[in-house]
């Protein structure tokens, strides 16, 4: 099992998408051929996936090395079936931008040898990177869309390989089969064993016990990769305060992440088909409680595997002393046409995966901010809602889209999730009629709007 | 469970690879009991729930976990409930105000009844003593499908039904309030010379109604039914209407409070003398009764007068023998109109059955005769009981081989709706759109391709309907999918991926055209 260091805290939301991603990535995999989600080089990356996993490998000793051998084992294997399921974006263009930054950081720090080096871009929209252990990294799209600077990147990068250099992977992997496999471990679960009443109640308190230790030393990786990650990146050109404003971006509020008010009412209310409040309507549920009840919970359920961002920064600049310097000196040289890039496809790829309450968000998100053109943003719409109608008429719709959850955290998407799913084929069909009608006028040449319009028309 | 997938991360992020880790799963995890759908009425879903052991405690006493998860299969709560280590979850319904769980205890004899809150707290502790004879009667009973052990009255409390064993079996009811009222009992006699059983059909704020069934005996073929009406704040018998062999023979499919608050009992009727069990019903009925007892109307629909003529024709426009149909559910919509919802079946040779018998020179125990289960019909009805049309949806034959070749048709089709045999799923009642659903699994013979079972849903809304199908197989039986009943409106799909060992489950709305 591979282990990638994580740069934030995730939790729920992170675990969502990924699950979500787990049951749609196959969708796609085989109608992608010939696109950015597979490389050109493919059979070239998959023999250094191969090398670089079978090297570090390789490379692992130490008491429990057999068994923590047999946990990386398979990982080439994951990673291929990952690409092959769409996974990952291949972009000649980020790829020459982000080999810029890189080699900015390359230059200044000779002494990474950084020629197994390879970063992956995830198709994700949570602002995120990993680091494998291995010479594979992973930086998700939505990074891209959150940073605002090459500084910023160039940060998140430097505290990525400040992880492989401090061998977090490994060594987190192993202090596990430790603590499992240690005689204090094996003396209280031998005395668990022997105990004739409440012997789970013990065995959960003992996991609880573990993973609490497991989060305190992920916490504290995540501290040492901020500090020799800033070492990293104060030998290059960008400018400092950018370690302060990266992690700022990253920081979010009781974890939501989907926080733009989209105004449902007002995007799908059209004077032939106005918006019907019932579409809204929630439901009753059979406890009238604020959060889940759990009378079984564990410590650890409630502790994040990083340490809260704020208390991240305050370290980092009183360790390092870092002042607030001009903004301008900033530079997006590489990271705007990266963006041109990432921020359409950071749609479009919920719209192949089908996570098409996702696709709502994000369409109405940035075209709101500016960074869609209308022509794009209404083509792409109504195309959402073409395959919001199929997969309703296929029975698939709740397969893709979860439903709504009166506990979560995430309003906005939950509000979407709920008009999605009690919208019924008839409603969607209008709607999808009565939005095009009324964007028609904008649209000069949009394939996208004129298949759906179509669609829609011959529906209707 | 959620709690095991914190400690399988643990174990995930090192690899399942030595016994260390199997011993703390082993000795962290929960254990699943069972598990059931919340149910209301009108088979709309509630939530779920999850019954787990979770510890050994002293004196034989267990932890167990409940675990309760919305109708969108959120998690809601997980509760801890300690009791014997006999204890089963047997069911669980809500009422708008509480939830409550039936519990059993089979070596201890006793049932429980646990009632909570809408914060989810524990509030009630009820325990009802019980024979072993009772509590295999009562299991029997459930087999049946058609047998209300727990019964919410909304926004009141609930109904507990269980056997009871006197001279001759008879029943116990139980009603629990969850709204500040009096609880009360209403059993049968002690000293009945029938067996007597009961099932709550219906309750508002003011009467529960319940059928009675008697019998002379467990071999007896007879069975009659009457109506019982009590107070439900007292529990007092208010008034019956007797529906016994001699006199006016009677099957009671379905029936109904009005918003006037009137009872209106739906059904078949058969000539006097008839067995409801044995014989062909003469016709459909409903009957409107006041609360005090007094017949406001009493409509009856003869098959060969009114129903017959207007039956539709096959495919192939020949008008066939209607054969026989087996009523599943009549619902009544807003509007006051009225559909019995049927499959059309008769009884036929069956090739197997005959090669069978001649094989073994007569002595095979295998039926020569079987019950041909074909199209489903759904009659309307206006509100005085008016049959206005016959629609006739087609779903493909199935055939169960009769349980006796001496029996009536009726009588196989009655023991047969108990194992499964006819095509019908449930019906799901939506007042407040005014619609229903009533689901079918089909199979479907295609041409060209290979036969396919399939989900059927016919489904009535604002006047009209339309059919929606799910394919029960796809991607050449890579995929194969369960379907359940769901939320209002929703099935539940429980999609198995044959290549992949994954199990998916998801909500889908049925497509009203």
């Amino acid at each position: 099992m591979c282990l990638p260091v994580k740069f934030t805290d995730l939790k729920k939301l992170y675990y969502t998408l990924v699950i979500a991603s787990l049951f749609f990535l196959c969708v796609k995999a085989q109608e992608n051929t010939a696109n950015s989600y597979i490389p050109e080089n493919f059979e070239a990356l998959k023999t250094y996936i191969e090398n670089t996993n079978r090297t570090h490998i390789n490379r692992i000793e130490g008491k429990y090395s057999s068994k923590i051998k047999k946990a990386f084992k398979n990982q080439d294997e994951k990673m291929i079936d990952a690409i092959n399921d769409s996974t990952y974006f291949f972009h000649p263009t980020i790829k020459s931008n982000l080999d810029a930054v890189l080699q900015n950081i390359y230059d200044a720090n000779p002494e990474i040898d950084s020629k197994d080096f390879y970063f992956f871009i995830k198709n994700n929209v949570i602002p995120n990177a990993a680091c494998y252990g291995d010479g594979r990294y992973e930086i998700n799209l939505g990074l891209f869309t959150s940073c605002k600077t090459d500084d910023e990147v160039a940060f998140i990068i430097c505290h990525e390989i400040a992880h492989l250099v401090l061998e977090h992977s490994l060594k987190s992997v192993t202090k596990r089969y430790e603590d499992l496999n240690s005689k204090e471990t094996r003396k209280k679960v031998s005395k668990i064993k022997r105990q004739k009443y409440g012997r789970t109640k013990a065995g959960r308190l003992l996991v609880d016990e573990l993973y609490i230790d497991m989060l305190d030393h992920s916490k504290h990786s995540e501290t040492q990769a901020d500090s020799l990650g800033y070492v990293l990146f104060s030998k290059t050109t960008y400018q400092k305060n950018a370690a302060v404003t990266s992690l700022k971006r990253l920081s979010n509020e009781d974890d939501i992440y989907f926080d733009y008010d989209v105004k449902l009412d007002s995007v799908f209310d059209f004077k032939e088909y106005p918006f019907k409040s019932f579409w809204l309507e929630e439901e009753t549920s059979l406890f009238d409680t604020d959060e889940e009840i759990d009378e079984f919970r564990l410590s650890s359920d409630t502790i994040r595997t990083h340490p809260e961002i704020q208390s991240r920064i305050d370290k980092l600049k009183k360790e390092f002393n870092i002042k607030s310097n001009d903004a301008s000196a900033h530079t997006k040289d590489h990271l705007d046409p990266i963006k041109t890039i990432t921020v359409p496809q950071s749609i479009q790829y919920t719209i192949d995966l089908k996570i098409l309450d996702l696709s709502i968000y994000l369409l109405i998100q940035q075209f709101s901010e500016g960074l869609m053109t209308p022509e794009d943003y209404y083509g792409t719409m109504a195309n959402v809602l073409k395959q919001i109608y199929e997969a309703r008429k296929n029975h698939k719709l709740g397969k893709y889209v979860f439903q709504q959850n009166s506990f979560s955290d995430e309003k906005t998407l939950n509000d979407i999730r709920r008009f999605i799913h009690n919208l019924e084929l008839s409603e969607i069909k209008k709607i999808g009629q009565a939005f095009c009608n009324a964007h028609s006028s904008k649209i000069t040449n949009n394939e996208d709007f004129k298949e759906a319009f179509q669609f829609f028309k011959d529906l209707n | 469970m959620k709690k095991t997938i914190t400690l399988l991360l643990i174990l995930a992020l090192v690899g399942f690879a030595n016994a260390q880790e199997k011993t703390i799963n082993e000795i962290s995890s929960f254990k699943p009991r069972n598990s059931g759908t919340l149910m209301d009425k009108n088979n709309d879903v509630d939530g779920y729930y999850f019954f787990y052991e979770v510890d050994k405690l002293k004196k034989g006493d267990r932890e167990f976990a409940i675990r309760i998860l919305d109708n969108n299969l959120n998690d809601l709560a997980t509760k801890s409930y300690v009791d014997n280590k006999n204890t089963v979850l047997v069911q669980s319904k809500f009422n708008n105000q509480a939830l409550i769980f039936a519990m059993t205890n089979y070596k201890e004899k006793f049932y429980k009844l646990i009632t909570f809150d809408r914060q989810a707290n524990q509030v009630e502790n009820i325990k009802i003593p019980v024979s072993k004879k009772e509590m295999r009667w009562l299991n029997a009973m459930k087999q049946t499908g058609n047998f209300n052990f727990l019964f919410p009255v909304d926004n009141k409390g609930f109904l507990f039904n269980y056997i009871r064993d006197n001279n001759k079996l008879g029943y116990g009811l139980k009603y629990v309030p969850t709204d500040g009222g009096a609880s009360w009992d209403y059993n049968s006699p002690d000293d009945s010379k029938s067996i007597l059983t009961l099932n709550p059909i219906e309750a508002n704020d003011e009467v529960v109604v319940a059928l009675e069934g008697s019998k002379k005996s467990l071999l007896s073929q007879t069975i009659n039914y009457k109506v019982i009406v009590i107070d439900i704040k007292t529990g007092k018998f208010l008034f019956e209407k007797n529906f016994d062999r001699k006199g006016d023979p009677r099957l009671i499919t379905n029936a109904f409070l009005t918003p006037d608050k009137n009872l209106v009992m739906l059904g078949e009727y058969f000539a006097a003398g008839d067995n409801i069990m044995k014989d062909k019903s003469e016709g459909l009925f409903a009957e409107t009764v006041d609360l005090t007892g007094n017949v406001i109307s009493d409509s009856k629909i003869s098959w060969v007068d009114k129903i017959d003529p207007i039956m539709p024709a096959n495919i192939d426009g020949k008008k066939k023998k209607r054969g026989y149909i087996y009523f599943h559910d009549i619902v009544r919509t807003q509007k006051g109109t009225y559909y019995a919802i049927g499959e059309r079946y008769r009884k036929t040779a069956s090739a197997g059955g005959i090669a069978a018998m001649a094989l073994s020179g007569g002595r095979a125990g295998t039926s020569v005769t079987q019950l041909t289960i074909t199209n489903a019909a759904v009659f309307e009805f206006d509100s005085k009981f008016e049959l206005k049309d016959i629609k006739v949806f087609e779903k493909g034959k199935s055939r169960a081989p009769s349980l006796t070749d001496f029996g009536s048709p009726q009588l196989n089709a009655h023991a047969l709706k108990t194992f499964g045999a006819f095509d019908y799923e449930f019906t799901q009642m939506d007042t407040k759109r005014d619609r229903f659903y009533a689901a079918f699994i089909d199979y479907e013979r295609l041409k060209g391709a290979k036969d396919k079972f399939a989900f059927k849903a016919i489904m009535y809304n604002d006047g009209t309907f339309s059919e929606d199908k799910i394919y029960l197989e796809e991607d050449k039986g890579k995929i194969e999918y369960r379907v359940m009943p769901g939320k209002l409106g929703n099935v539940m799909l429980l999609e198995y991926n044959r290549k992949e060992k994954t199990v998916q489950l998801h909500l889908e709305k049925l497509n009203i055209q």
